[in-house]
Formats: structure tokens, C-alpha cells, sequence
């Protein structure tokens, strides 16, 4: 297998730990450019999926059920559309 | 009605039948995943809160229309892509195109250039803002059409077929795009983590 292969398999499956993905193993044991695309990839997501993301503000949810509310009283209801 | 311990789909059948109650347990259960998803795509509070806004208010009006044949939460992200799509200018994809290509490679199958190995990745360096705003940059630099890829298969842990029902796509289209998100973050962000080019922070 040659890295082109390789950096296909890699990047659509960061885990290549089945055996279908013996050649891939194979391959990552004697490539280190492959290797270390790997690891980098891996470690790529795994640094976003570990960034904080905020929670929804106490003023933005009651904005919303302010609105929610609005809309419900209004014609657009949908129990009310589905009657019609 | 109760509403805590329902389904999804019997709070959207009280719903249709006019129980409003019902309709804000579906926002109570589902604002945050909205919120997070936005925020994460946009990488901008003021518009996730948007975002927020106009992806309800869109459920609510289209929810009649929801046929169940798929998720409630999987047509629910098909909504908040929707908006995040339309909200975001479509960025000229061909300025892009170059730095979201594969790697170059040689003929004989092999990297034209050698792979810069990263250093270990210690937590700390998610506590320091400047690097913060580097990840909210390398993922701005990227088309939204990638980066809801990227957002929904690793940051959000849908499957593929999930992500490409989604975004109706190609299960080959999504595959490609994630590819090239990964490969371009990861080139984005190299200069932080790789020993041999480590800049000055």
C-alpha cells in the first residue's frame, strides 16, 4: 500500500483497527509520514472536541419562549393550520 | 399534559393537537444541542443565539409538516444546517479549493513533502485563550459546506449515513468533505503543535 491509499483510509476512518484495515495497519508500522498524519488528524479533533462551548444564557432561553409564545397565540399555530 | 418521560414523537402529536406545553418541553429538550451546534459552527455567540431563535421558530412552523420518517433530533439538524447555510455568504469556493486539495503527492504514491510529527498535546494549551482563538480561526477559514461536515461527524458523533441524510448529501460526498476538513485543520493548526515549526507564542 502506498501513502496516496494510506491517506485516504486514514482520514475517512480515524480508528484502523479492523481487519479490513490490515494493509492500513501494515503500512503506518513503516511509514512514519503516515503515522504521524494519523496521530496529528486524531489529535486535530480530539482538541476541538475538547474545547469549551458555552450554554444557552438565561435571557437568550426566556427570549425564546417569549417568542414561542407569541407565535402560538398568532394564526401561524400549528395545531390550528393542521385543523384547516 | 405530563411531558416529562415522553417520546419525541408523542410531545409533536400533542403538538399538532394544540398542547403548547408540549412544544416547550421539545425546546427545553433540544435548545442546548441547538445552541452548542450553532455556537460550534459559527464560532460567535451573538449568532448562535440567532440561530437558536430562527431554528424554532422554523420547527414551529413547519412542524406539521415533519413525516417521522426519520429522527425528530436528525430533522431538527437538518433545519439548523439549513439556516446555518443560508446565514453564512457563500464563500467563493474556488479561492479554497487549493488549500482544501489532498496533500500533494509524488508518483510514486508517496508524500511530496515529509509529514510533520506533532508534539503530545498537553491540556493546558486549551486553557490558553490565543490558542482558543487560533481553533475558532483555522475552523472560520473553512466553507460552512465543510464545516458542517466536520461539526456533525466529530464534534457531534453522527454517522455518516446520519450526516449525509442531514445535509443530502452523497455518503462519497460526505466522506470527501470530511477528509478534507481534517486534513485542513489539521494543516491550520500545525504551526502550534509540531516541534519543528513551532511558532513563537
Amino acid at each position: 500500500m502506498k501513502c496516496k491509499q494510506a491517506y485516504l483510509r486514514i482520514c475517512d476512518n480515524l480508528n484502523p483497527h479492523s481487519a479490513k484495515c490490515r494493509q492500513v495497519l501494515k503500512h503506518l508500522e513503516t511509514c512514519p509520514d503516515c503515522a504521524a498524519l494519523l496521530d496529528s488528524v486524531k489529535k486535530t479533533v480530539s482538541l476541538y472536541k475538547s474545547a469549551p462551548s458555552p450554554r444557552v444564557p438565561s435571557a437568550t432561553h426566556r427570549r425564546l419562549i417569549k417568542t414561542i409564545n407569541i407565535a402560538w397565540k398568532s394564526r401561524l399555530s400549528p395545531h390550528r393550520r393542521a385543523a384547516k | 399534559m405530563k411531558t416529562v418521560g415522553k417520546t419525541d414523537e408523542q410531545l409533536i402529536r400533542a403538538v399538532s393537537q394544540g398542547d403548547k406545553s408540549a412544544f416547550t418541553a421539545l425546546v427545553n429538550r433540544y435548545e442546548e444541542t441547538v445552541y452548542r451546534f450553532s455556537y460550534k459552527v459559527c464560532r460567535d455567540r451573538k449568532k448562535a443565539e440567532e440561530a437558536l431563535q430562527d431554528t424554532f421558530i422554523t420547527v414551529y412552523r413547519k412542524l406539521d409538516s415533519f413525516d417521522g420518517k426519520s429522527k425528530f433530533s436528525t430533522w431538527l439538524y437538518s433545519i439548523v444546517t439549513n439556516n446555518c447555510l443560508m446565514t453564512h455568504r457563500r464563500r467563493k469556493l474556488d479561492d479554497l479549493l487549493e488549500s482544501l486539495d489532498d496533500p500533494p503527492m509524488k508518483d510514486d504514491g508517496t508524500f511530496a513533502k515529509s509529514i510533520a510529527k506533532w508534539e503530545e498535546t498537553p491540556a493546558d494549551i486549551l486553557i490558553k485563550k490565543e490558542f482558543q482563538t487560533h481553533l475558532d480561526k483555522a475552523v472560520l477559514k473553512l466553507p460552512v459546506e465543510y464545516r458542517l461536515v466536520f461539526v456533525l461527524r466529530d464534534l457531534e458523533g453522527k454517522s455518516g449515513e446520519e450526516t449525509a441524510e442531514i445535509l443530502g448529501l452523497s455518503a462519497e460526498a460526505t466522506k470527501s468533505r470530511l477528509r478534507r476538513a481534517r486534513a485542513f485543520l489539521r494543516t491550520e493548526l500545525t504551526p502550534y503543535m509540531s516541534s519543528n515549526t513551532k511558532v513563537k507564542q
